[in-house]
């Protein structure tokens, strides 16, 4: 109060004319400005939370076929496909594998075509096998004849109709 | 309204978690007085806008740095005062130096600002004081206007109580010359 009455006081002393003039500036402000004005700085001065922007589903599909996402599939189908087929031949390769994959009837086959290939140790040799009567070469009928008679029942359909 | 004190007021922006309570509470016992310093000198509204806002941001950002060696207002109109200088500095570069065509500017100001709706002895006041250099204006503005003790204005603007009163007197008698000079007085 002190100080408005020594500013008055004062400029009544150097200048009647503007003491008497209304101390009217003509200067407004928008709306509401002094109260939104805090606002308005700190959104400058606090850091912005970024939110992750809203994809479509047409943009996640685009994005399956960019480019570098394209390659990134590709290579890594590749190394699953090479991955497989090299492990296929690696499997393949092994004798005992093989062998477990063969039937019956083509082992049967393959032994009837190379029986020359195989002596009698090698067979014999085969666990759980007993001991095999093997007929001579030169047997005579007689004595094929009293073998089939002890072995008939012994002896398939098959063999002796290959014997006969 | 009880007004809120200086030292509540630092006491909140001590702590980051008062930080933005402490900040509002200043705006709104400052924000005021210091606008209208801004735009006394800028004169529109869109100008002394830009200028107050970069002051409340250096504000923000620097009340850490303000030592209660001065008064906390006196530190605030101080930060107003040089972005104010600052601004018309800059301004003053895209206009051409002949002072019929600053005041021409002053003129073209006025009348486009739609947040000026003076009569005609305030419009022809503003026109006088656009004829004081920025510092006398200053003075002239904050004894005149804010009616603010000289010891007070010494601190913000850094001058001695003795050149600030041979300042704002001689103000007070251009103003009123220039008055007479447009026949009123």
């Amino acid at each position: 109060m002190k100080n408005k009455e020594n500013s008055q006081k004062e400029l009544e002393d150097l200048s009647p004319f503007l003491a008497n003039l209304e101390k009217k500036e003509g200067f407004s402000v928008p709306k509401n400005y002094f109260k939104t004005l805090p606002d308005e700085i700190l959104s400058q001065v606090q850091p912005q939370i970024e939110t992750a922007p809203k994809t479509s589903w047409f943009d996640n599909l685009l994005l399956l076929f960019s480019p570098r996402l394209a390659i990134g599939l590709a290579t890594i189908a590749l190394l699953m496909i090479g991955t497989v087929v090299t492990l296929n031949k690696e499997v393949s390769q092994s004798p005992v594998a093989a062998l477990d994959q063969l039937t019956n009837e083509a082992i049967s086959i393959y032994i009837a075509a190379n029986i020359e290939d195989f002596d009698d140790e090698t067979i014999y040799g085969i666990d759980g096998l007993e001991t095999l009567d093997v007929l001579p070469d030169d047997i005579e009928d007689a004595a094929l004849d009293q073998y089939l008679e002890e072995y008939i029942d012994d002896i398939a359909i098959e063999t002796l109709e290959d014997l006969l | 309204m009880k007004e809120i004190s200086d030292t509540h007021i630092l006491s909140l922006l001590e702590t980051e978690a008062q930080y933005e309570k402490g900040f509002r509470m200043l705006m709104e016992k400052y924000q005021e007085r210091l606008y209208w310093h801004v735009r006394r000198m800028v004169i529109t509204h869109e100008d002394a806008d830009d200028v107050i806002q970069n002051v409340f941001i250096k504000v923000y950002k620097n009340i850490h740095r303000f030592e209660a060696k001065s008064k906390l207002y006196t530190w605030l109109y101080r930060i107003a005062t040089n972005e104010t200088l600052t601004f018309l500095k800059k301004r003053s570069k895209t206009v051409t130096d002949s002072i019929d065509n600053e005041e021409l500017n002053m003129e073209n100001r006025l009348t486009a600002d739609a947040y000026f709706d003076g009569d005609d002895i305030q419009k022809r006041l503003q026109y006088a004081l656009n004829t004081l250099p920025e510092k006398q204006r200053l003075v002239f503005n904050l004894r005149y206007y804010d009616e603010m003790p000289y010891n007070q204005i010494s601190e913000v603007l850094e001058t001695s109580v003795g050149a600030l009163k041979a300042s704002y007197h001689h103000a007070v008698k251009k103003v009123e010359s220039y008055f007479k000079t447009q026949g009123i007085s």
